[in-house]
């Protein structure tokens, strides 16, 4: 983990090495084990994203952290030409995905540009487990 | 007194735009509110208070204090004002006609602008990143403003049918207004053709559907509505004013049709007194194409997917019924986070802009949005008689 830069830019590491926050650390470590968990209120009985302390629509602070399925449907998706930082490779493709469990998540597409907006992705978790960024492929059969 | 009716906007400052190595954010904020307080047939010693908003593009607090000692002012009211993008400048004018209303201070001057071409801490990149916004958005490259716009028209044109040659027609209407316009960064006309030539930044947006980064900045003097009738132009007031926010992070994004942005419009009016046929001139926000179009459609100057048919048939251009962005916008003229989208305004309203003014112009609307189409205000502006 890459210590912030000091003039509140970013790491010398790139955005990759941007800070995660403690309170999502979940979510990271359920992509770098094979699973997506997304955080759960309680209370009002939905998913909730991006994580936070207490659930965005009832402000209970009775979260728990729930493995939930990898399919989706594309809702934006851009291929992006220019390294707006030095520690991006261009071409690469990022979409919003729709997942079915509820969420909007931001993820890669892989291959770049293989999808279109509805269609239909599946979760692949990253193969550098030092990035672990979520992944998206087109689904099997789709 | 209808609201915002006790103060109005005396005088106006824009510097010149471009690169300006020569310049800190400082040197400019200071610059256009130097202008403004002139134009205003002003001095240093009316000034009792100030509103700006320190630069995106490096870290800086309390930068209200640092201009209003620069300036050699002890202002009674002194403040920086984050209301998001092309949002602030309303929101300070907001500020300084309630600051003024109060009698918290008799002439209040509002100013944005930064060395955001030369200026960078992060060279290449728009504005500095903030730890509190970014864990699910740059890591995953969507890095900087083209990125997320990317996301937004990539939806648009898939939900709506919206195509390249409707964004090129947001983007050279903008370029033929800059191009009457001596103080617009990018002046030359372009066609289709080179516009679908010009260099792909993230699809489908090229880097003729992005605004103009620049050095400059502009300001605008407050005074109370009796002060104003004693000084050298016609004041121009705030007629209505109404805001929303929808979201920050880009995975909240609603869908266009939930974004208050119609609904924001018709608040502002209905304040106002004025239907949106009564708009003379729109200054409507345009970090890219995209924006210009969502705007539109969602403001009601044209139905949901057929901004871009209203901008082709000419509906943006000096000579029709109400031109929009007369100055050339965030895409020609330059970025300045939206502050000569109200000074335009307020000049078009004043007349004498020569051949890019509006005939006749009484009233204007001023459309902003901050964030990626997460939050919006929309000010009507109107001339006194």
């Amino acid at each position: 983990m890459n210590a912030p830069a000091p003039d509140g830019g970013v790491p010398d590491g790139g955005v990759a090495g941007l800070a995660r926050s403690a309170v999502s650390q979940p979510f990271w470590d359920g992509l770098a084990s094979g699973e997506l968990r997304l955080p759960y209120c309680t209370r009002c009985a939905g998913l909730f994203f991006h994580p936070r302390l207490a659930c965005p629509r009832c402000w209970s602070e009775d979260i728990e952290w729930r493995p939930v399925p990898t399919a989706g449907t594309v809702y934006a998706v851009t291929v992006v030409h220019v390294a707006f930082d030095p520690s991006l490779e261009v071409p690469y493709s990022v979409a919003l995905v729709d997942l079915d469990a509820g969420v909007r998540l931001p993820g890669r597409i892989e291959p770049v540009d293989s999808l279109a907006v509805g269609d239909r992705v599946e979760l692949s978790f990253a193969a550098d487990p030092a990035v672990d960024l979520p992944v998206f492929r087109p689904a099997a059969g789709g | 007194m209808r609201a915002f009716g006790g103060a109005a906007v005396v005088g106006v400052g824009e510097t010149r735009l471009g690169k300006r190595p020569d310049r800190t954010t400082l040197d400019l904020q200071a610059e256009a509110v130097r202008l403004a307080v002139a134009d205003a047939g002003l001095g240093p010693g009316d000034v009792d208070g100030l509103f700006n908003l320190g630069p995106y593009s490096r870290p800086a607090q309390m930068f209200a204090m640092t201009l209003a000692e620069h300036l050699g002012l002890q202002p009674g009211v002194v403040a920086s004002l984050d209301a998001g993008g092309t949002l602030s400048p309303m929101m300070m004018v907001a500020n300084a006609v309630w600051a003024v209303e109060t009698g918290m201070c008799s002439v209040a001057v509002c100013t944005f602008g930064e060395a955001a071409a030369t200026g960078r801490v992060v060279p290449g990149r728009g504005w500095t990143s903030t730890a509190d916004t970014i864990e699910f958005e740059e890591p995953f490259g969507v890095v900087g403003n083209v990125v997320p716009y990317a996301l937004m028209a990539s939806r648009h044109m898939a939900e709506f049918g919206t195509t390249d040659e409707a964004l090129y027609a947001v983007a050279a209407s903008a370029r033929r207004h800059a191009a009457r316009n001596p103080n617009a960064a990018r002046r030359e006309p372009f066609t289709l053709e080179e516009y679908r030539a010009s260099r792909m930044i993230a699809t489908p947006l090229r880097v003729l559907d992005c605004s103009t980064m620049v050095d400059g900045a502009g300001a605008v003097v407050v005074t109370s509505a009796q002060r104003a009738r004693h000084l050298p132009h016609r004041p121009v007031t705030v007629l209505g004013l109404a805001a929303r926010m929808s979201h920050r992070n880009l995975n909240q994004f609603p869908g266009f049709d939930e974004l208050g942005i119609g609904a924001v419009g018709e608040r502002a009016l209905k304040m106002a007194g004025v239907t949106l046929a009564d708009v003379d001139v729109a200054e409507i926000h345009d970090a890219f194409t995209i924006s210009t179009l969502v705007f539109l459609e969602e403001l009601g100057f044209c139905r949901r997917g057929e901004g871009g048919a209203y901008a082709r048939e000419g509906h943006l251009d000096l000579g029709a019924r109400c031109p929009v962005n007369t100055h050339g916008g965030l895409l020609s003229q330059g970025h300045v986070a939206g502050f000569f989208h109200l000074t335009e305004a307020v000049k078009q309203l004043r007349g004498g802009e020569g051949d890019r003014q509006v005939p006749g112009a009484e009233v204007a609307m001023v459309a902003g949005g901050g964030g990626i189409f997460g939050v919006t205000a929309v000010m009507v502006l109107g001339r006194e008689p």
